[in-house]
């Protein structure tokens, strides 16, 4: 038990400076100490932006109190965070309206992030009336400052050519400094331009890399894609057993296409271990969201009766495990312990001394009428369990 | 979009003169609004002198507002109130009262929070600039950013506005006040306002 020891201590620590916290001088003596290493490490240059400091630790309203008077006077930054917890309601309730007054004074003083989400305002038409001319004009300012996510919608605009013109050249390069960027969007759509030659001269080699990358970002639609780059080897070189990992990995985020693909795979063992239960509680899971396919039906036709039934019921409770299968494989074994046995928690003379089985005439431990009698008064003297006793009642 | 003119009257009217001053004005272009400004007025000589100017200013076809006094302006059968002073409170009162016959709007905005917590409780406008005396510096900008942020109208106050200059900021309405009144003909300088505003100036 010496690994307590110094548990004990940093316990002990963590309260007495708990309890210097509580006094105001020493609390400002240590933010100005915190501060002194904060500049030591960071330079001295930028003063902390205490409102986003409160914004980042879930203070809200804190951020919100601290950012007005900022704001007022004109500071973006602070304009852009009152409007973030307006448009996403941290902490106040949700106002569209009051979001987009505070993106658009943002934006005019010039912060590209604001830019961008009144830009997307405009685009759905949430807080303001909505303008599509007006969102792509704002895409483009913010893409122009080089922001990625508006390059991405900018180039989608571009692709659409109807609020910016149409144009797959500028569509492609935006694309490709979104995706370089490394948003996976970005990845996926460039990805797809170079295997089709949109824009760009066709490289079936880099548009698989780009998707690959946005697949590695959890992008469901580009991990699907990839798999199947794999498995037919196109820019890319066939890995059947990847192609599956990859359906696998989709088709645990919930895609109806990757599970019926994941299904097939499993239903002929291609890439990974014939298993027709599973398979078909994939083909279940797909079929739930409306995809049925014949040709898988007709690869799971030879499954057993009882095999089916175990799949419908894995579905059933998919992605948690039916309770009819036992989930704890082992009791979790504790390492041997060597000398004298510890006791263990079950026994009588670790039981709360509070409770002492009172014998006639003797005072209660612990009252106050008779202190030298209370000292003498051992707790570990409790001999009947405490279920088995009247509880102890005060004279 | 040109603005429509809202018109501010002085803040102390010659109670013998001013009704026949004002008939003068509103001969000429188009008013879309006219508020009774208090002023240094008594409460007696302001209900007397905005009793006096709801049927002038209503019979030229604009609608009448009065500052504040809700009551004042049921009584009198003005279109309206123009709330300056008690904040949300006051203006939530008056939109109760008011709406949806009657025209509630809201000036004396010090902030940006201000305008959009007043903005958000039904109001038929948001007025930018005081009524009167020193102008705003602020008040151009505020009303610009409104009127293109915001779906309720945005009055543009300028008490020095210039008559070449017009209104860009694209706010709804333009009011005036003093530089009209300063005047020796208001009403020339009215129309030389309207006519710049309407070629879009």
């Amino acid at each position: 038990m010496t690994w307590r020891a110094p548990l004990l201590v940093l316990l002990f620590c963590s309260v007495s400076s708990l309890a210097l916290a509580q006094n105001p001088a020493d609390a400002e003596a240590q933010a100005n100490q915190a501060e002194t290493i904060s500049n030591t490490i960071f330079g001295s240059g930028e003063t902390p932006d205490y409102a986003f400091g409160a914004f980042q630790r879930g203070y809200f309203l804190t951020a919100l109190e601290l950012a007005l008077p900022r704001a007022e006077t004109g500071d973006a930054a602070a304009q852009t965070l009152i409007a973030e917890i307006y448009a996403k309601g941290l902490g106040v309730a949700q106002n569209d309206e009051r979001a987009a007054g505070w993106y658009q004074l943002a934006s005019k003083n010039g912060d590209m992030l604001a830019t961008f989400e009144l830009g997307l305002l405009y685009q759905d038409g949430v807080g303001v009336p909505q303008d599509r001319t007006k969102a792509a004009e704002l895409f483009k300012t913010a893409a122009d400052k080089g922001y990625p996510p508006a390059k991405y919608n900018l180039a989608l605009l571009h692709v659409e050519g109807v609020y910016a013109d149409p144009s797959l050249t500028t569509a492609a390069r935006l694309m490709q400094e979104a995706a370089d960027a490394e948003l996976p969007e970005a990845q996926y759509d460039y990805g797809s331009m170079l295997i089709e030659g949109a824009g760009v001269a066709p490289d079936a080699a880099e548009g698989a890399r780009y998707i690959g990358l946005a697949a590695e970002q959890d992008l469901i639609a580009a991990q699907i894609d990839y798999a199947t780059l794999l498995y037919l080897g196109q820019g890319i070189e066939k890995d059947v057993e990847a192609a599956a990992n990859w359906y696998l990995r989709a088709a645990e985020g919930g895609n109806p296409v990757a599970q019926n693909r994941l299904a097939k795979l499993m239903a002929v063992g291609e890439g990974t271990t014939l298993d027709l239960e599973t398979a078909a509680m994939w083909r279940a899971l797909a079929r739930r969201q409306g995809l049925t396919d014949p040709a898988l039906d007709r690869l799971l036709v030879s499954i057993p009766a009882d095999a089916l039934a175990r799949a419908e019921e894995r579905a059933r409770f998919w992605p948690s495990t039916p309770p009819s299968i036992e989930t704890i494989a082992e009791i979790p074994t504790t390492a041997p312990v060597y000398g004298p046995p510890l006791p263990a928690p079950t026994d009588m003379e670790n039981a709360p001394s509070r409770v002492v089985v009172r014998e006639a005439g003797q005072p209660e431990p612990g009252a106050d009428t008779d202190p030298a009698e209370t000292g003498t008064t051992p707790p570990a003297e409790t001999e009947t369990p405490p279920a088995a006793s009247p509880p102890a009642q005060n004279p | 979009m040109a603005p429509q003119l809202y018109l501010i009257t002085p803040a102390d009217p010659d109670p013998a003169q001013f009704p026949r001053r004002l008939m003068a004005v509103l001969t000429g272009p188009e008013i879309a609004a006219l508020l009774v400004r208090r002023g240094n007025l008594d409460d007696a000589a302001y209900a007397e002198m905005a009793e006096r100017l709801v049927q002038i200013g209503q019979a030229a076809g604009a609608a009448v507002l009065v500052e504040d006094d809700v009551a004042l302006a049921t009584g009198i059968g003005a279109d309206g109130v123009h709330i300056t002073n008690g904040g949300l409170k006051a203006i939530r009162e008056a939109v109760s009262l008011l709406k949806p016959d009657g025209i509630v709007g809201v000036g004396n905005v010090r902030s940006r929070h201000d305008a959009m917590s007043f903005g958000e409780l039904d109001v038929d406008y948001v007025m930018f600039g005081p009524l009167g005396g020193e102008p705003d510096p602020q008040a151009a900008e505020l009303a610009q950013w409104w009127a293109e942020t915001f779906e309720v109208p945005a009055v543009h106050s300028n008490p020095a506005a210039d008559v070449s200059q017009g209104d860009a900021t694209g706010a709804e309405f333009l009011a005036l006040s003093d530089c009209i009144w300063a005047q020796n003909d208001p009403a020339v300088t009215l129309k030389a306002f309207a006519d710049t505003i309407r070629t879009g100036a």
